[in-house]
């Protein structure tokens, strides 16, 4: 028990270290503009694959139906530093918590490129369900993912030790 | 495995109508327990805050002060992890109950944080003359934070303290 709140103590710690700096105008400007801008990309030429004509300008990406622009929080950035807190916090080897940060990394941008396309046809379809998709639904996902992943991990962390 | 995953998916839905049906009702709770603390507050004219659809309506009562418009229901959707994630290992309500009074304190105290971040960064000169700038980057930074990653952090640090009386891991 007291293992688990030197963990969440832990964990907290490396949240606030993590995000709080996400509130600079150099963090704002150098990591999370660029991350938004690639995954307009990516997204862009996803949904160019399904059929949507889109255009894609830095984090902007527009059709004659809808816009979106990606901004702090829908990046993925947040629940990925969220991910890295928690595995970090965790007693694991070092090998273990690369591995892991890696995959999670990896797994939340996928999903949350998911999240952003498929955001994108909502809004362009079905433009009354875009702000419950946007918040409630996809970030529940998204930070669920997260926390799913970590406890999966944590759990195979502890047999192997 | 599949068991489980459907558990989360249930509760997760199960979190997901609660939410969104009960917001309205839930909005006027939370509207009450924030304005009875943000009393304290004298700059705000011992506001009244009531529900409006999925919004919460801030209004001072004792002199001219700006009203605000707080979309309440964005601070309290982590209720659908909390569902989700507990209905994965049934048999815990006790847990789950407590977990449910922490997210509902954090709730009230989000709402204030919001209040007040608005207050004192979209009223123009009223902001400026009413908060120093180190309070009105402490609000937003304070909202910030939360919304980003705080509300589900409470969530999983529930979770997580619930199940203190398995092995570690999950």
């Amino acid at each position: 028990m007291r293992s688990r709140w030197t963990f969440l103590l832990r964990f907290a710690v490396l949240l606030a270290v993590f995000e709080l700096p996400l509130l600079t105008d150099p963090a704002d400007r150098y990591v999370a503009r660029p991350l938004s801008s690639s995954i307009a990309a990516a997204s862009g030429a996803l949904l160019g694959a399904i059929g949507e004509r889109v255009i894609v300008r830095g984090t902007i990406i527009t059709a004659p139906c809808f816009a979106v622009d990606i901004q702090n929080g829908c990046n993925g950035l947040e629940t990925m530093l969220f991910l890295v807190a928690a595995v970090l916090a965790f007693p694991a080897t070092a090998r273990q918590r690369l591995l892991a940060t890696l995959l999670g990394i990896l797994l939340i941008q996928a999903v949350n490129l998911v999240r952003v396309t498929s955001l994108f046809v909502v809004g362009c379809h079905r433009r009354a369900w875009f702000e419950s998709f946007h918040l409630a639904i996809w970030q529940t996902i998204v930070f669920a993912t997260a926390v799913l992943f970590f406890a999966a991990w944590s759990r195979r962390a502890v047999a192997r030790a | 495995m599949p068991l489980r995953a459907l558990r989360f998916i249930a509760g997760a839905a199960a979190g997901f109508l609660f939410w969104w049906y009960a917001t309205p009702v839930y909005n006027d709770a939370l509207g009450a327990a924030a304005a009875q603390i943000l009393q304290i507050d004298k700059r705000l004219c011992g506001p009244r805050a009531d529900a409006i659809d999925r919004n919460v309506f801030v209004q001072p009562r004792l002199c001219v002060v700006p009203t605000a418009t707080i979309p309440a229901d964005q601070l309290t959707y982590n209720i659908i992890l909390l569902a989700a994630l507990f209905a994965m290992r049934g048999r815990n309500i006790l847990a789950f109950i407590a977990s449910c009074v922490v997210v509902i304190v954090t709730h009230v105290l989000s709402l204030i944080v919001s209040i007040e971040s608005t207050y004192a960064n979209t009223n123009g000169v009223w902001s400026t003359q009413h908060y120093s700038l180190f309070e009105r980057q402490l609000w937003i930074s304070t909202e910030f934070f939360w919304r980003l990653a705080g509300m589900f952090a409470i969530v999983f640090a529930c979770w997580w303290i619930a199940q203190s009386s398995r092995k570690p891991g999950v």
